[in-house]
């Protein structure tokens, strides 16, 4: 049954080469493409012969112009229309077609009778994608009754690229050639798998990719296995069965790429797509399913980094039939709040609607055949909001075409990922599933016209925008009834009613139209007091995408009441009843004369409406960027040194082609990137996989105090930025005072490079410079009789962050011995110099010859420990940093 | 089984209930006392009736085992307000049905439903 998927693919794939037949939906259409002569007929006119038969009878002759012409250019041409008598259709012989086109038009040319000569090329309504299986996607079109007419919404809207729908589902497969990542030109987002270790086990047979919650939604595949079957968590999860690609597929009818020359067309072109992956081998969990969902809305999920690209609509074609449990109006609720529209399907069991399509606020959606009566393993009920194409075959009989098939885009294998493939009417795609899609489509293409849709304007215009169903000319099929309970299937086709298949048949053309109507807003302006005047304010209202208000008509349509214009249009001044009631109507219309209502029901003391108060937000969504990740810089990074091992960056799912990504800094005198030696300042990284975050860190140098920023830029990627600042390095003498007799030799002073340590406020830490780097110390001191520095300057680079100066002591006194550093680095006060004591041989007594005193010696040090650690903390406090 | 056996058994779950307790002390685990026979085990999403905190806290759900006489341990978060947590309770009804209705009659719990299993429609 794999085989004619596949074959599938090598036909779109060859047809996207514009090498066959297929090849010839490769002309202009919504986008011209380059125009390629894959026609054989051709339009010519002729100067002077009049192909008409009265012309011949005129001339004398029975050769046309046409067969003198093709005599002349020795080109086999046959006449099959004539549009004017000059003017004739003709075909090339089937030889001439191909490269020889433009040779056989070049010699029709240079012929003196030929006016012109052009390819008949093939032409299609405006917005009819070039995708060559979009003719068997007939769910897209108008040719069946169920079908939604996305051609016609095309002609409004192909969706916007600043609109997120969530695939809540299986995962996906980024490789597929139609669907593909943001970044590279696709439609997949960076999402996040949802499903969570097995539990009690502990185990990930489930999410069935080693690891729990991850920022990968790939699919890995859910095949089940007799052995799998045999697990307790696999318990009652039979049969065995091959890789769903469940999601990809769901993916594909949302918004594979269209109008690319490959593969299928999507409900929606423009609108990015957000993998969430809660379902793994057979399915998932509640509590997995919400926290995707709440986490694609852009709500925070404890443990999971938030969703930079929150989604308007989310769609779940997934659940089971159970009433719908709180967590779930939980969390529907927390959705709606945020603006987020959740459509899911019915379920496939022919009964009552499942969990979440039941769920209030929710949008369930029931399947159809092609002649719009129920498909027979559509569930159904009152809380179905609308219907739309489920997919039906027809033929029953093994190895029979589905003739009915929803095709979009899949996997080719049965356990693992093989190769991305189309379903077909021998693969087939049915399922409320795809149902539940279609409709997402089409919201997302409305809320493309609209951005001030809501959740329950969308559910609104969705059902406004539907198509009454049909009944079935066939007097055995039944009507459809409300399940009177779990055990009540309807698993066979029946005439749907409003009461089990929802509001009509999903039509996208009208629902987009119904989109692009105004939103009428009021809000109540002042205390609604008997006999007293407020104000219904109007200006809240809404227009769509494109569009302004224009206009805004008031009036009494029911009972007795006084109303006049306010001071501001859109205003009206209203006059509470002393006793009763009466309705003011307000008409909304926008300029391009498309009208929205509100009613208000005026009582002594209220003024009631259904519409909103406020509608104004973005009409014309913005386009989202697609950011590059996060960088995660922690560390300091001082002058002198490198910042090696704590910059890295990483992408949450493994890019197609490799993403070179630069980094670069913003004020270079400041910081460098390293490695940089054919472009000081500048690196790239080159990520191909998740795996390369760790591969992969940037090297800065420090190399003067300031703050710059850090900057990653891609292509297809919006620039991130993050500040880096430079901290102080500086030297420091490592020791204390130094008491030593004239006679003593030459005594160590060690010079240590130091960082400023943060939060000490202190030079506390040593650290080598940065490889290359040569900085020369000198050392100093203050009292050339008392003593000498024999060995300054010290030079301190990469190999080295202690160095020994030689102090000479030559006559009896005292001096400063301190660094001098140079430009760019620090001396931080008390840390910096130490004193030097010299006495004569007589002070030291005992111990013959020079040598310091014990006990003084360590007294001295005490002393001078104690004066070092003040000095230190002054100079703390002191610091300017 | 016999008696013995039986008491045998019921020493070495104490035991390990002791362990598993002690194991998961800095987590928002809780063991009502006397440690009891786990007869029931599931994992169940709970909504608080006034917190939207990204994870629970240990106080509460502690107090929120000892009244329902039943182990909580969280496993992580749903969403704002919404945590997942493994339920352990010595009740006779492997669906820990007992153990539920104990939890939803505190006030301080909005909602507790058993985390279900959902397919994909297609």
């Amino acid at each position: 049954m794999r085989i004619p998927a596949i074959v599938s693919v090598f036909v779109a794939l060859a047809c996207a080469s514009g090498t066959t037949a297929g090849a010839e939906f490769d002309t202009a259409r919504t986008q011209p493409p380059a125009a390629r002569p894959v026609t054989q007929r051709l339009i010519v006119k002729l100067r002077t012969a009049d192909a008409s038969a009265r012309a011949r009878a005129q001339s004398g002759t029975d050769e046309t112009p046409v067969t003198a012409l093709a005599r002349r250019t020795h080109l086999t041409l046959r006449t099959l229309r004539s549009i004017t008598g000059h003017i004739q259709v003709v075909e090339l012989a089937p030889e001439a077609g191909g490269a020889r086109l433009d040779a056989a038009l070049a010699r029709l040319r240079a012929d003196p009778d030929v006016a012109y000569a052009e390819p008949d090329y093939r032409r299609y309504a405006l917005a009819v994608p070039d995708d060559p299986l979009f003719d068997g996607q007939w769910f897209l079109q108008n040719v069946e009754a169920s079908a939604i007419d996305a051609v016609g919404a095309w002609d409004v809207t192909q969706g916007s690229d600043g609109v997120v729908v969530a695939d809540i589902d299986t995962g996906v497969r980024y490789e597929h050639p139609d669907l593909g990542q943001a970044t590279g030109g696709g439609r997949l987002l960076p999402g996040y798998d949802f499903i969570a270790e097995d539990s009690p086990s502990g185990g990930f047979l489930i999410a069935n990719d080693g690891d729990g919650r991850d920022p990968d939604p790939s699919d890995p595949g859910d095949w089940l296995t007799t052995n799998d079957l045999t697990l307790p968590i696999f318990q009652d999860c039979g049969p065995e069965s091959d890789s769903s690609w469940h999601g990809t597929r769901t993916a594909g009818i949302l918004g594979a790429r269209t109008n690319n020359a490959t593969g299928v067309a999507g409900v929606t072109w423009n609108t990015y797509i957000l993998p969430v992956r809660v379902l793994g081998k057979c399915g998932g969990f509640d509590s997995d399913i919400i926290a995707g969902m709440l986490w694609a809305a852009g709500l925070t999920v404890s443990g999971v980094p938030d969703n930079p690209y929150p989604a308007r609509i989310e769609n779940l074609s997934l659940g089971s039939t159970t009433t719908c449990p709180a967590s779930y109006v939980d969390a529907v609720e927390q959705l709606t709040a945020a603006g987020v529209l959740v459509v899911a399907s019915a379920g496939n069991e022919g009964g009552p609607v499942g969990t979440p399509a039941s769920c209030p606020g929710v949008v369930g959606v029931a399947g159809l055949r092609h002649i719009g009566t129920k498909v027979g393993f559509s569930s159904l009920g009152p809380e179905v909001a609308l219907s739309a194409p489920g997919g039906n075959c027809v033929n029953t009989a093994p190895g029979t075409p589905c003739l009915f098939s929803l095709d979009t885009t899949s996997n080719s294998g049965d356990t693992v990922p093989e190769s991305s493939i189309y379903t077909d009417q021998f693969n087939s795609n049915v399922g409320t599933s795809f149902s539940a899609p279609i409709v997402t489509g089409i919201a997302a293409l409305m809320v493309s016209a609209n951005g001030n849709l809501t959740p329950s304007l969308l559910t609104a215009r969705l059902q406004e925008g539907t198509v009454p169903f049909p009944v079935s000319p066939d007097p055995n099929i039944p009507a459809c009834h409300v399940p009177a309970g779990p055990g009540d299937i309807q698993d066979f086709e029946c005439n749907c009613t409003t009461s089990t298949c929802g509001a009509g048949m999903a039509d996208a053309r009208a629902a987009v139209a119904a989109a692009q109507r105004p939103i009428a807003a009021v809000t109540v302006v002042g205390d609604v007091l008997p006999g007293q005047d407020f104000v219904l304010d109007a200006t809240g209202s809404a227009a769509a995408c494109g569009q302004a208000i224009a206009t805004y008509d008031w009036a009494v349509i029911s009972g007795s009441g006084v109303i006049s214009p306010g001071d501001e249009p859109g205003t009206e001044n209203v006059t509470a009843p002393a006793t009763g009631s009466f309705t003011v109507h307000l008409t909304v219309t926008d300029d391009a004369g498309l009208q929205d209502t509100a009613d208000i029901v005026v009582t002594p003391t209220n003024a009631g409406t259904d519409a909103p108060t406020e509608a104004q937000g973005v009409a014309c969504p913005v386009a989202i960027t697609i950011e590059l990740p996060e960088i995660n810089l922690t560390g300091d990074l001082h002058v002198g040194e490198d910042l090696q091992t704590n910059i890295t960056i990483a992408l949450s799912v493994a890019p197609l082609t490799p993403v070179d990504i630069t980094v670069t800094v913003g004020a270079t005198g400041t910081a460098l990137v390293s490695e940089s030696a054919t472009s000081p300042g500048t690196k790239t990284v080159v990520l191909e996989d998740v795996a390369d975050a760790d591969a992969h860190t940037v090297v800065l140098q420090g190399i003067a105090l300031g703050t710059t920023s850090l900057n990653l830029s891609a292509p297809d990627f919006a620039t991130r930025s993050s500040t880096v600042t430079v901290d102080p390095s500086g030297f420091i003498i490592d020791g204390d005072a130094i008491d030593v007799l004239t006679t003593a030799a030459n005594q160590a002073v060690t010079v240590d490079s130091a960082r400023l340590e943060a939060g000490t406020l202190a030079f506390v830490a040593v650290q080598p410079l940065r490889a290359g780097l040569t900085v020369d110390v000198a050392v100093e001191s203050s009292n050339a009789t008392v003593g000498v520095i024999a060995n300054s300057p010290l030079s301190f680079d990469g190999a080295v962050s202690s160095l020994v100066a030689q102090f000479d002591p030559l006559a009896a006194g005292t001096t400063t011995i301190s660094v001098d550093a140079p430009a760019g680095f620090d001396l931080p006060s008390g840390q910096a110099q130490i004193t030097a004591t010299v006495t004569g041989e007589s002070s030291g007594g005992g111990g013959g010859g020079g040598a310091v005193d014990a006990f003084s010696l360590l007294a001295g040090l005490c002393a001078a420990v104690t004066a070092a650690r003040r000095g230190s903390r002054a100079a703390g406090r002191s610091t300017r940093y | 089984m016999t008696h013995t056996a039986h008491t045998r058994a019921a020493g070495a779950a104490l035991v390990a209930s002791l362990l598993l307790g002690a194991c998961v002390t800095d987590t928002t685990s809780t063991t009502p006392e006397p440690m009891t026979v786990d007869t029931c085990s599931t994992q169940v999403i709970v909504t608080l009736s006034e917190s939207t905190a990204p994870e629970p806290e240990a106080g509460l759900v502690a107090d929120l085992a000892s009244t329902a006489q039943v182990r909580l341990t969280y496993l992580r978060s749903a969403g704002p307000g919404i945590h997942v947590f493994s339920l352990h309770a010595d009740d006779l009804q492997p669906s820990c049905e007992s153990a539920l209705d104990r939890l939803r009659r505190d006030p301080r719990i909005r909602s507790i439903e058993l985390d279900e299993h959902r397919v994909r429609h297609g």
